[in-house]
């Protein structure tokens, strides 16, 4: 089975895969500013500005990702390897246990559900 | 007429008894005075003790501010190595960016770095840690050493008010060695002398009494019991020897 390079991270103790043609790099955790009339917070990054989704408690971190086209932040993630791994059907196999790819689709729709639904229900 | 207390009465105290207790005055007074000379010593030597220990304490105190500072190069180098681990993962990941032949050899490079900065955090980590528990024991060493020092300048205190004390005790009874001296007659070290006479010679009435009691001896033993004693005496040489 072809490798898949890319980069483990834990997301509470789950641990995830993300391929390395998404992530750009990682960055330490900068000050985040809220976004008005959003969920998501925002960042400066190198000049640049990011959405940061928050996908956990801060863990100091922030992966950059490409998605849409369009830069994003993600925040709660420890990275903990980076490396080549055979590829399964989910994600990739690591030292012999299932490793499924984190949705970044799947990962922002349901930040955004689950902040819209708070936002929603508050007083 | 009813024979009644006479209010007017002084007892009577003979010359012996008077020097005896100017004797006895003098010796107290003699004992306040060298109670007092050790009370201002051992306080002296309670005051450079209590310096001692604010000393300690004030070394105690550094010990502290270093570690404090111990504490924040720690920190930073502890920053610096998670942002070195943060490099080590960047270089892996555009190592896997370049795929299995052309970037194995960065990622497996940033592998390792990853692997050493991690030994290195885990270092740090217990440095801290060891540190903390020092400061620790150092809190609860300046802690006792402030109980001590509590404790000495108390001590010290008190041992300044009992030398006063003394001191008033000299103070007084010089006064009253010197007030019976004049109703005696006499000053404290010829009352110490006449009351060690006074002793000499009740030994030698006791000696003489005993010597009454065995009055069935003749001269010559009695001579001959005296014999070591006379031949201690010093004597003109007897010309019929």
């Amino acid at each position: 089975m072809a490798p898949r390079a890319g980069l483990l991270v834990k997301r509470g103790g789950e641990r995830l895969f993300l391929a390395a043609s998404i992530v750009r790099q990682l960055v330490p955790l900068p000050r985040l500013s809220k976004m008005p009339w959003d969920c998501a917070q925002m960042a400066l990054v190198a000049g640049e500005i990011v959405a940061v989704v928050e996908l956990a408690p801060p863990s100091g971190v922030l992966v950059l990702c490409e998605h849409a086209g369009q830069t994003l932040a993600l925040s709660g993630l420890h990275a903990e390897q980076v490396g080549f791994w055979p590829a399964t059907s989910a994600g990739v196999r690591v030292n012999g246990a299932d490793v499924p790819a984190l949705d970044l689709g799947l990962a922002l729709a349901e930040f955004q559900a689950t902040h819209h639904l708070n936002k929603d229900g508050a007083p | 007429m009813s024979k009644g207390f006479d209010s007017s009465s002084k007892p009577e105290l003979s010359a012996l008894q008077g020097a005896r207790m100017l004797a006895a005055l003098e010796a107290a007074k003699t004992a306040a005075a060298h109670v007092s000379h050790e009370q201002c010593s051992a306080n002296a030597a309670l005051r450079r003790q209590q310096a001692e220990l604010e000393a300690v304490q004030e070394a105690g105190q550094k010990a502290g501010e270093r570690g404090r500072d111990v504490r924040n190069s720690l920190q930073l180098l502890r920053e610096s190595v998670d942002r070195a681990k943060l490099s080590a993962l960047n270089a892996g990941l555009e190592g896997a960016r370049l795929g299995d032949p052309a970037g194995k050899a960065l990622v497996v490079m940033g592998d390792e770095v990853r692997n050493l900065l991690a030994r290195a955090a885990d270092a740090l980590d217990e440095h801290t840690a060891l540190l903390l528990e020092v400061d620790g024991d150092r809190e609860r060493a300046h802690l006792d050493l402030v109980r001590v020092n509590d404790s000495t300048r108390l001590n010290s205190s008190a041992f300044g008010r009992a030398a006063e004390q003394s001191q008033l005790t000299c103070a007084l009874l010089a006064e009253l060695s010197t007030d019976m001296g004049g109703v005696f007659g006499t000053n404290a070290a010829a009352g110490r002398l006449l009351a060690e006479a006074a002793d000499q010679v009740q030994i030698m009435a006791d000696s003489l009494q005993n010597l009454r009691q065995r009055a069935p001896l003749g001269v010559p033993e009695l001579r001959e019991l005296l014999a070591p004693l006379l031949a201690l005496v010093p004597h003109e040489e007897d010309p019929t020897r």
